[in-house]
């Protein structure tokens, strides 16, 4: 008995010596796999390898991830889904019962996703492999949030679950994605292959994903090969200096990628100076961005266009509008032009260092112009507080548009920006008003086909630059370090960095 | 006025009045005059050089991940610190005096009430507690003070209070009281003297703690984000990889400054009780 | 120590603790915004779906009644749920306290250990240069920035030298229990040296004073005239006497390490008690927040209670009416 227990043990003990896995460390911890309450980067980051949505979007496209196809029915309101054949981590087919299941219970328990309680009615399985959804307001938006947020889990695990709010989720999650839950402790959470899906990583076992607290320890374990990949965008100084130093860390690379979020200045147009737009012209042509770029990232961030949206909205942008240029004798011009009284406006600032820093660089050239302002520099939450009551004049804040662009709707639809009772309505808190901004947003809602998104897209980049309702600052770069030490076999996508699916399809252990 | 002369000598005298005396003045003198010492201004975003060059001439201590020079942020990071340490000083001595003596004066159900409220301050744990008031409260200069104060008048008030309760049975006590005196007469005639010494000294005590604790706060992030302070400093040193950068300079210095600090004052804190209890000195011996 | 001292004893730790669980509900009541508006969090929402959600969360009642079923649940262990764990919070900071506890008992124990003999011996050299430096050297640590060294500790002897694994708890891969053992042991080791050095000498002095007022004592001053030798006096007297305040003080030291282990955790990333303080503010997580801060002052007032039982049952002088 106790020889076999002992065989046993050091079969494990060198089955994991033998077994690749890759190891990626996540700063912060994954508490928590309920897939509707993520509540930290790292968590978001790993739930999707164990759950998977109907939809999801590939370089700007709405592609299929669970369903083979789907049909909208605009005038009912209706998507009709046919899914692909796939199997659960326990073996289990995915049903069109367990679809509808995931979605109704949304509504049943009213969990959190954001807005689809407001948008999204029933589901309803018709037959074993289709699934209908019914909404109350159905548009383009609607149809590229909804179906791409609610993820899929398994009816027969799930209906005897009383609260999903205090459902941690941690000892058996299973879902339908490419990698499998193995355990979850206090340091690590190791997802194994799941050789059924499409997408699983063929080469590799599976991921150990270790919770870091920050990017020093990360990135010594980097350096030691504990990790193969941080997965985190890296700080910009230490990205110089490991890419100046090529020879100190042989096996560490940095991928340099397009970033997909875009630093804005926002300004209240419910107030003057900032709701006149030769004002906001004039700060506009006021700012040096290159330096901005240069002193506040090290350069490793792209310069706006224009109309906001970044490089990574690749199918809608329109890079011809071209790039604001820093021009103190225009910008004085439109001040003069402008109301501005010589009063001096306040900057609210979120108290993280880039944040300051922009922040100090645009006081720096505004004053070159005669505008005075500070900076209100507060903590996360008190200047979302701030922001959702429409309390200032101007916000240095970002917004993540690479992927979904038309959520563009959100931040400059009258209809977001209304005031009541102290609380703006939407993501609109500067209150911004222009009824040819929401034709054409609305357009952007309506259209289905992709020239014609397009089209409304370059519209709106143009009637942006006209009016300049938020200023674009700055793209950060995308700065991921991973080793070859330990694993060949990485695929840098312009889009997506590199770790993606191709690269965990494709990476080998040496 | 001889009598603090006497005192005032005995306190420089002393090798704590000395040392403590000379790091302090040198001290406030930094930060009363930070723009015109530190060769550079911290808070001038124009004013920054390369990141991380190490002790050089133009940069005696180095320079910061973000170019800032290190030596400027020491200087003006002594303005937070001392301002910390002095208002929290006054305030605890100030309020954990004034109940003291409140309590010891009147006695009674008031007394017996404060004390219960003196040992539950007490024993309430600081840090956890601080960090969840400075979470509702945002973190300002202000909000610290306060949290500070709130926490430290607690020992000073039992002191005092011992303090009160052993004067209050003295002659001169009773005879004024004999006399007709009323109570808040006796109080800021004769009680309130007799606890000087002790609030002084322990004044000296929380100074020295809050400049400790004000550290700590900021190196978790819970500094006030506009101000140049030595706990931030350490704190941006640990988020922006300091060690990695093989930016020594940029940990070592900061800590040394809070080093300084804190024990200049809690030595001062040592020489007064010896200035104010000479036979202390005796018993050490 | 009577009984009636030990009734009466119990029933203010009572108090207190009811004390600190209104104050903790005044302070969530009193922040701006509900939990209910932080987990839907989407203005988008209408009216009425809001308005569910705030009463599935209890607070469509009015304060007071809301006030009585948060003692209700308080006193049967329930302290909410943390919306970041998706968990009743009572079980989250149940597994996070043994990890506390090893981060801050041993060291404290050891350099205890270690105290009673430097302070029984400095205390026999009254007046002489070791006295003299242990003082000044214990005095400067008080001056020191715990969190300070830490970070010089880990530049040092982890980072620099490659001693000592610079966070964490254990590796992961490791996956035999010896060897998680051995590899926590390791981890350890940085913050255990650091509270040992920053303990050591303030207790060292501690017990240097106990014994100096020991020794001041009557039947020290008999033991001597009895011509019994030093070594003798320090075992048989000195240390048993020293006893019952120093486990009084050790418990309010470890009770005091509970609390003030933030630092020391954040900076070597060990997941204790202090470090989900920390976590939760950082993620506004009020109710796990002010749960854990909550546990916390409760361990220290049952820290208390028992340091003060056992300096009453150890010490026969001690009296209380």
């Amino acid at each position: 008995m106790k020889r076999t227990l002992f065989l046993l043990l050091l079969l494990i003990f060198f089955s994991s010596l033998f077994a690749s896995y890759m190891n990626v460390a996540v700063i912060g911890e994954i508490r928590s796999l309920n897939p509707y309450f993520l509540n930290s980067t790292a968590e978001r980051q790993v739930i999707g390898y164990i759950y998977e949505t109907l939809l999801s979007t590939e370089n700007g496209k709405t592609v299929g991830l669970m369903a083979e196809s789907w049909e909208v029915d605009l005038p009912n309101r209706v998507m009709h889904v046919t899914l692909k054949d796939q199997l659960f981590h326990d073996g289990k087919p995915v049903t069109a019962q367990d679809v509808a299941f995931s979605y109704n219970l949304t509504v049943q328990k009213r969990l959190p996703m954001g807005p689809v309680l407001a948008y999204f009615i029933r589901a309803e399985a018709v037959s074993e492999r289709q699934v209908d959804l019914y909404f109350r307001v159905l548009n383009a938006s609607v149809l590229s949030f909804v179906p791409m947020a609610i993820p899929v889990i398994p009816q027969h695990l799930w209906a005897d679950i009383e609260s999903p709010r205090d459902f941690p989720n941690t000892t058996n999650p299973v879902g339908s994605g490419s990698m499998m839950f193995n355990n979850l402790t206090p340091q690590t959470l190791t997802l194994d292959s799941f050789h059924e899906h499409p997408d699983a990583p063929k080469n590799i076992d599976g991921i150990v994903f270790h919770m870091v607290q920050d990017e020093t320890m990360g990135f010594l374990g980097l350096v030691k090969g504990d990790y193969d990949y941080l997965y985190w965008n890296l700080d910009p100084s230490l990205a110089s200096q490991l890419l100046s130093n090529p020879g100190r860390y042989p096996d560490i690379h940095v991928a340099t990628t397009h970033g997909e979020s875009v630093y804005v200045m926002l300004f209240n147009h419910r107030q003057a100076p900032t709701s006149d737009v030769h004002f906001r012209k004039a700060i506009q042509d006021a700012l040096n961005y290159p330096e901005i770029v240069q002193k506040v990232f090290r350069d490793y961030a792209g310069l706006p266009y224009y109309g906001i949206l970044p490089k990574t909205a690749s199918h809608v942008v329109d890079e011809a509008l071209g790039i604001p240029q820093q021009d103190l004798e225009k910008a004085k011009q439109a001040l003069a032009a402008s109301g501005y009284d010589g009063s001096t406006l306040k900057i609210l600032c979120f108290s993280s260092k880039e944040y300051m820093d922009m922040g100090e660089y645009i006081k720096l050239y505004l004053s070159k112009i005669g505008v005075k302002v500070e900076l209100d520099v507060k903590g996360h939450e008190s200047v979302m507080a701030e922001m959702k009551k429409g309390n200032f004049d101007m916000v240095l804040t970002s917004f993540s548009l690479g992927f979904h662009p038309e959520m563009l709707y959100y931040y400059l639809h009258s209809s977001r920006g209304i005031l009541q009772d102290g609380q703006v309505s939407g993501f609109n808190y500067g209150g911004y008003n222009d009824p040819d901004m929401d034709a054409i947003l609305d357009r952007i809602w309506t259209t289905f086909s992709e020239d014609e998104l397009k089209e409304s897209f370059f519209d709106l980049q143009a009637r942006i630059k006209q009016t300049v309702p938020m200023l674009p600052l700055c793209v950060p770069l995308q700065l991921e370090a991973y080793s070859t030490r330990n694993f060949d076999g990485w695929l840098v996508s312009e889009t997506e960095g590199v770790f993606n699916t191709q690269t965990l399809q494709n990476v080998t252990p040496k | 006025m001889s009598g603090v002369r006497r005192k005032w000598k005995a306190f420089i005298g002393g090798f704590e009045g000395k040392v403590s005396l000379g790091i302090l003045s040198f001290l406030a003198v930094l930060a009363v005059f930070a723009p015109w010492i530190a060769p550079y201004d911290p808070y001038d975003i124009t004013q920054r050089d390369f990141p991380l060059d190490p002790p050089s001439l133009s940069h005696w201590l180095g320079t910061d991940g973000f170019g800032v020079d290190i030596l400027s942020q020491v200087i003006y990071g002594a303005r937070v610190s001392l301002t910390i340490g002095l208002f929290t000083g006054v305030g605890i001595a100030v309020l954990g005096g004034l109940i003291g003596v409140f309590a010891g004066t009147w006695g009674g159900a008031t007394d017996m009430l404060t004390m219960r409220v003196v040992d539950f301050v007490m024993v309430l744990p600081g840090l956890p507690i601080m960090i969840l008031i400075m979470t509702n409260l945002g973190s300002s200069f202000w909000v610290m003070v306060m949290i500070f104060v709130l926490f430290g008048w607690a020992g000073i008030a039992r002191i005092t209070r011992a303090v009160v309760l052993s004067e209050r049975n003295r002659g001169f006590v009773d005879a004024a009281r004999c006399a007709g005196a009323k109570k808040s007469y006796i109080l800021f005639k004769h009680l309130l003297p007799a606890t000087y010494s002790i609030l002084f000294v322990s004044a000296a005590f929380a100074a020295g703690g809050a400049i400790l604790a004000e550290a700590g706060l900021a190196f978790l992030g819970f500094g006030d984000p506009t101000l140049v302070s030595w706990g931030k400093m350490l704190n941006y040193a640990r988020t922006y990889n300091a060690m990695i950068l093989g930016a020594w300079w940029w940990i070592i210095f900061p800590g040394i400054a809070v080093f300084l600090a804190s024990f200049s004052i809690l030595l001062m804190g040592v020489g007064l009780e010896k200035m104010f209890n000479p036979r202390l000195k005796e018993r050490e011996r | 120590m009577s009984l009636s001292y030990l009734v009466r004893r119990l029933l203010l730790m009572l108090l207190t603790i009811f004390v600190a669980l209104t104050f903790s509900f005044i302070l969530i009541r009193s922040l701006p915004g509900d939990p209910a508006e932080r987990y839907y969090g989407d203005p988008r929402l209408p009216q009425e779906i809001k308005d569910e959600i705030k009463a599935s969360f209890g607070l469509d009642k009015p304060v007071m009644m809301q006030y009585f079923i948060f003692l209700g649940n308080a006193f049967r262990g329930d302290l909410g749920v943390s919306f970041t764990y998706c968990q009743k919070v009572v079980p989250v900071i149940v597994s996070r306290l043994p990890w506390t506890l090893i981060l801050t008992v041993i060291p404290t124990i050891l350099s205890m250990l270690v105290a009673l003999n430097t302070g029984v011996y400095i205390a026999f050299n009254r007046g002489k240069f070791l006295d003299r430096f242990m003082r000044f050297f214990a005095f400067s640590l008080n001056a020191i920035p715990t969190f300070w060294l830490a970070l010089l500790m880990v530049m040092g002897l982890g980072f620099y030298a490659g001693w000592f694994p610079l966070q964490g708890m254990y590796d992961p891969l490791l996956q035999s229990g010896w060897q998680r053992l051995w590899s926590v042991i390791q981890h350890a080791f940085l913050p255990w040296l650091t509270l040992f050095i920053i303990s050591t000498p303030a207790f060292s002095i501690q017990v240097r004073n106990l014994a100096l007022n020991i020794l001041g004592e009557d039947f020290i001053v008999t033991a001597r005239a009895k011509g019994l030798v030093q070594s003798e006096i320090r075992r048989r007297h000195v240390l048993r006497n020293s006893l019952g305040p120093l486990f009084s003080f050790l418990t309010l030291r470890i009770a005091g390490l509970v609390g003030g282990a933030v630092l020391i955790e954040t900076i070597f990333s060990w997941k204790g008690m202090g470090l989900l303080v920390l976590e939760a503010s950082r993620n506004s997580d009020y109710p796990l927040l002010q749960a854990t801060v909550l546990m916390t002052i409760v361990l220290v007032i049952i820290a208390n209670f028992s340091a003060d039982l056992l300096q009453a049952a150890f010490d026969p002088r001690v009296r209380y009416g």
